[in-house]
């Protein structure tokens, strides 16, 4: 394995992004969705498991920042590492709960157990009228007092950017660990057979929570990143809108489930399309867009990097 | 003003959640599949139901059927193209669903516009307990009713429905006893969707407008807690949890209200999920196995 | 597949410290901002105009951006907004170009669709600000779409008109480059309550309604605050979801208090959906007023005769009379195409992009309002920088066809608009308050479901 092609993009994107600033929204966007591709992956690609409710753990991370520099705006430049850590905690700390209940269950039912999950905690959040509760937290003001005008507007453009990305980057090393070590194997025991592996003495439990563990925390330092400090905005309609999730598994799709390299092509693709259509063809980018994820995955199942690796089995190397 | 009429608003919607849930749960539980495209063709069956009503003056009692034989077309090609094709990959199945459901929201558009349309039809109401129960809601409920049983007593008398209740206890061994199961899944996507469609032009009936493209999406989410209340791949069990959701939500925003809650509403359906969520784990057949 | 430990370790030990080195530059102001338009701090309004009025610097074209969402959710909306500002351009355009300093220039509105995706609204409201150097930009339509765009045009210091996003707290958050044309939420349902008490002063019950949004949740407080002030008794005030199924729930607790007037602070969808329920379930009010969903002639399609007496408040109606004698009378400029020329093209565009004719409604009047608020400030200070129109636009007050432009220093929102109510009679929808811009008369109290049902029309 060659890990030098999606490290290297994410490297590359990122001194992209501080030596253009004016095209940082742009790569955000693209970020976002290899990164949330990245994520999705860890859990999905490696487990074989679907999670509807996967946007939750979004939410909790945009929440973390978002509770932080909203209502503890007087800690400053501080709010912004704190707001992270409690982001990255809440998300590994629901899907603990959830992976030690939930995880029990196979396919299908884990999926709709895991949408009553993330509708469940939107209804609280609401029902409840907890952390600004169905009006959302506005966090452009608190962050001006937090961090001074200047530093917010650039951390909420180039700042959320970089961390963006830095989470792709993680997610590309934590594959890669967990791919190589002792778990990779057992994991790829489970996705064949769940059963088998159990006889082997493999415990299903411990590795899925684990993988599904890391794909979370990811998720949350995502959401941080991109809803809290990049869209300086927290409404629980949009950070728990369900569809993320499907654009996840679209992007991981589109290049490849289960492969390291996937994400980031697919991430292109499904940004990239609705990018240029938006700009030549106003108005059809989201059927073009569909239509295409529709194609590739009915006709070309295993994504481009899937189908790439083995149409030239000499890339394989090159395209974890 | 007490809480029957909470109750009984409750059962009218719930009837037809039940009916526009019944597709969705045929499908999950005999060919595994969560038809992510669902309210897609939830959509397509209210528009169907506008079209003819407003431009051809077809009442949607007579358009129901052209819906559900558009709908049985669309779930066949549906079998045959993507699932068919697609096989044991699960998990491709679900995102070529979930694009086919986004390009039918942006046809939709193509054709209807973005705009918010309805109809009118009434003829008459009634009044129970001081609810009034618009006739066409009424016969709508009654309808959704028969064409459960209807669908039960297929399943239950019919080669192909016992062929069907039969891959949904047991695929593996359907399979040994002779059973084609192609078939039995070609004919469970077909009937799935059919139903799903006949289901968009009865929601007319109880809601004549708003109906738009991207209208679906709440009907897929709720429907997938009503299956799995249910027990995946039980009609009456289906039918009956859709009303149970249909009391929950009344009858829970009436009780939350009344003890003073903020967002009552909101409670209700953080209650509803937090309900699913025990089913599943307490009882993930379903709550009533028939 | 045996990976070296010593890779993984050092792949690890680059990504921590460049996470580190990102952080700690994320956490410096930029250097050299590489704008076109950097962050300056005010200067001195005074000798800014002077110097302007000696040099000049009206631009060949002035080039407005947006991100407007003309898919998606927000389809509707963000496709009558994107007209209404084209019929202005082409209005402009048609008319020779704005007039600059006695230099007529062409304005240029490039749009591109978000498709009602913030990502996308982001990425491209930053390239339009970048690629495309555009001078200024109109809001996507949507609070939170407009909200999440407004760090960018704050950072590249590139003046922001706000349409079709009404939430009082775009306004709060302290941005200096982002104004508002009409006026927010919270102020919606005040001319529907003004004209009530006004009308009938024996009113004492309110029922209030509200989708679970940002934008319905500001109108149903600013609702409700006012009505309070106005001494009414508010006895239901009730949310709902943001996509509801059925809201006979909700309209069961309202007849059960039997109120007044029925105010539901709704959006398309649901507004149809509750006055259809509301008619079911006979709930009979002596005025009954919902936000957004009455204004457009699809309420009437879907709902036939139970629209029949329904009001709205609106930011602007073809029936509204604000003309250039008004502005005479009222001692202000008058700025930018007549009522009857803003239709006319209108219309026209419909039929080019649309293919179909259609009126233009408050969507589409707001956006235009956006674009002709911006080239008034271009003209005014004869120059095409931000800073330079924000400040023109401070000292400024004019009228067009959508009505009266004043900006407040504090909140950059427009005070001087008052908003109109609208109300359906035999099919048409009539301006019915303030008397000065109206178009036809109240019709008080309003009629029960079984009039209409037994077809009266409401006049």
């Amino acid at each position: 394995m060659r890990p030098y092609i999606p490290l290297g993009t994410y490297l590359l994107l990122m001194a992209l992004a501080f030596v253009f600033p004016q095209y940082s929204k742009l790569i955000a966007s693209i970020a976002f969705f290899m990164a949330l591709g990245q994520a999705v992956n860890i859990f999905v690609g490696l487990t074989g498991y679907v999670d509807f409710g996967y946007v939750a753990f979004l939410a909790m991370g945009a929440y973390g920042l978002g509770v932080t520099v909203y209502y503890m705006t007087w800690l400053g430049i501080l709010a912004l590492p704190l707001g992270l850590l409690l982001g990255v905690s809440l998300a590994a700390s629901l899907a603990s709960l959830v992976g030690a209940i939930a995880l029990r269950l196979r396919g299908a039912y884990f999926a709709i157990a895991t949408i009553g999950v993330n509708e469940g905690v939107k209804h609280l959040i609401v029902g409840a009228n907890i952390w600004g509760g169905g009006a959302g937290l506005i966090l452009s003001s608190s962050m001006f007092q937090a961090f001074g005008r200047d530093t917010a507007l650039f951390l909420a453009n180039v700042g959320s950017t970089v961390l963006i990305l830095a989470t792709g980057l993680i997610a590309v090393v934590a594959m890669y660990l967990i791919q190589a070590s002792k778990a990779g194997f057992a994991l790829a025991a489970i996705r064949q057979d769940e059963d088998a592996a159990k006889v082997m003495g493999i415990n299903p439990t411990k590795y899925k929570l684990m993988a599904f563990m890391t794909s979370a925390s990811l998720s949350g330092l995502l959401g941080a990143a991109y809803f809290s400090l990049g869209n300086m905005q927290v409404f629980p309609e949009n950070v728990f809108f369900v569809e993320y999730i499907l654009d996840g598994l679209a992007v991981m799709f589109l290049g490849g489930a289960g492969t390291v390299t996937g994400p980031i092509i697919g991430g292109l693709i499904y940004f990239g399309v609705r990018y240029l259509v938006g700009i030549y063809l106003p108005g059809l980018q989201a059927l073009v867009t569909a239509l295409i994820v529709f194609l590739v995955v009915v006709f070309m199942p295993k994504g481009v990097v899937g189908t790439l690796r083995e149409l030239i089995p000499s890339l394989r190397s090159w395209l974890p | 003003m007490d809480i029957t009429p909470y109750f009984l608003t409750g059962i009218i919607i719930g009837s037809i959640y039940g009916l526009t849930t019944l597709g969705l749960s045929l499908i999950f539980g005999v060919l595994r599949v969560a038809n992510v495209a669902h309210g897609a063709f939830i959509m397509i069956g209210a528009y169907i139901a506008y079209t003819a009503f407003v431009a051809l003056a077809i009442p949607p009692f007579a358009s129901s059927l052209l819906a559900f034989a558009i709908g049985i077309a669309a779930g066949y090609l549906v079998y045959a193209g993507v699932i068919k094709r697609l096989g044991k990959a699960e998990l491709n199945i679900l995102v070529a669903l979930f694009a086919l459901g986004a390009l039918l929201a942006e046809v939709a558009r193509l054709i209807w516009g973005p705009d918010f349309v309805g109809y009118r039809w009434t003829i008459g109401s009634v009044e129970v307990a001081g609810l009034q129960i618009e006739l066409t809601k009424l016969i709508g409920a009654i309808l959704a009713l028969m064409i459960t049983i209807a669908l039960e007593l297929v399943l239950r008398w019919t080669y192909f429905g016992r062929a069907v209740r039969a891959v949904v206890q047991d695929p593996v061994g359907a399979m040994v006893v002779g059973v084609n199961v192609d078939r039995v899944f070609a004919f469970s996507s077909a009937l799935g969707i059919g139903i799903t469609t006949l289901g968009g032009v009865f929601l007319t009936l109880f809601i004549p407008v708003g109906i738009n493209p991207y209208m679906g999406g709440p009907y897929t989410l709720m429907g997938f807690v009503i299956a799995v209340m249910g027990g995946l791949g039980s009609v009456a069990g289906t039918y009956v949890a859709g009303l149970l959701f249909g009391v929950f939500e009344s009858v829970g925003f009436y009780l939350f209200s009344l003890a003073g809650f903020a967002e009552p509403s909101q409670m209700a359906l953080f209650l509803a999920f937090v309900m699913l969520l025990l089913i599943l784990l307490l009882r993930p057949t379903g709550l009533f196995r028939i | 597949m045996a990976v070296s430990k010593t890779l993984l370790a050092v792949i690890a030990v680059v990504a921590v410290l460049l996470i580190g080195v990102g952080a700690w530059l994320a956490s410096q102001p930029p250097a050299q901002a590489p704008t076109t338009t950097p962050i300056t701090t005010a200067q001195p309004t005074s000798s800014q105009q002077t110097s302007t009025m000696q040099t000049g610097e009206c631009p060949d074209e002035v080039v407005i951006g947006t991100a407007m969402p003309i898919s998606g959710r927000y389809a509707a909306e963000g496709q009558y907004s994107l007209w209404g500002a084209l019929a202005v351009v082409n209005w402009f355009n048609d008319n020779g170009g704005l007039d600059c300093g006695g230099k007529k220039v062409k304005v240029k509105l490039i749009y591109r669709d978000s498709e009602s995706k913030l990502e996308l609204a982001q990425s491209i409201t930053e390239s339009l600000i970048t690629q495309d150097k555009v001078h200024f930009l109109l809001s996507p339509y949507g609070s939170d779409l407009a909200l999440g765009v407004s760090p960018i045009a704050e950072k590249y210091g590139v003046l922001m008109a706000v349409v079709g996003a009404a939430s009082d707290r775009i306004f709060q958050q302290g941005f200096k480059y982002v104004i508002g044309v009409a006026a927010p939420a919270s102020q919606y349902m005040i001319p529907v309550l003004d004209m009530v008490v006004k009308t009938d002063p024996t009113v004492k019950k309110v029922a209030i309604l509200y989708r679970d949004s940002e934008f319905n949740r500001q109108v149903a407080e600013g609702a409700k605050a006012y009505a309070e002030k106005l001494g009414l008794q508010v006895v239901v005030y009730e949310v709902y979801p943001s996509s509801p199924k059925d809201l006979t729930p909700q309209i069961l607790k309202v007849k059960q208090a039997a109120p007044d007037v029925i105010i539901v602070a709704s959006h398309f969808a649901d507004g149809q959906l509750a006055v259809q329920q509301l008619a079911e379930q006979k709930v009979d009010a002596k005025l009954i007023a919902l936000s957004v969903a009455p204004l457009v002639p699809d309420f009437y399609k879907a709902l036939g005769a139970k629209a029949e007496c329904v009001v709205g408040p609106s930011h602007w109606e073809p029936g509204v009379k604000y003309t250039p004698d008004l502005a005479k009378q009222r001692n202000v400029e008058w700025f930018g195409p007549t009522k009857e020329e803003f239709i006319e093209y209108f219309r026209k565009i419909a039929k080019q992009m649309g293919g179909h004719e259609v009126d233009p409604g408050y969507h589409a009047a707001w956006g235009a309002k956006g674009v002709l608020t911006i080239l008034y400030g271009v003209q005014k200070a004869m120059s095409a920088k931000s800073d330079k129109v924000l400040d023109a636009l401070q000292n400024a007050r004019f009228m067009t066809f959508f009505g009266e432009f004043k900006l407040d220093p504090t909140t950059n929102l427009n005070v001087a608009h008052s908003m109109v109510v609208i109300q359906w009679q035999g099919g048409n929808r009539y301006v019915v308050w303030p008397a000065v811009v109206a178009d036809g008369k109240l019709l008080y109290p309003s009629l029960t479901w079984d009039e209409k049902a037994a077809g009266k029309l409401c006049k």
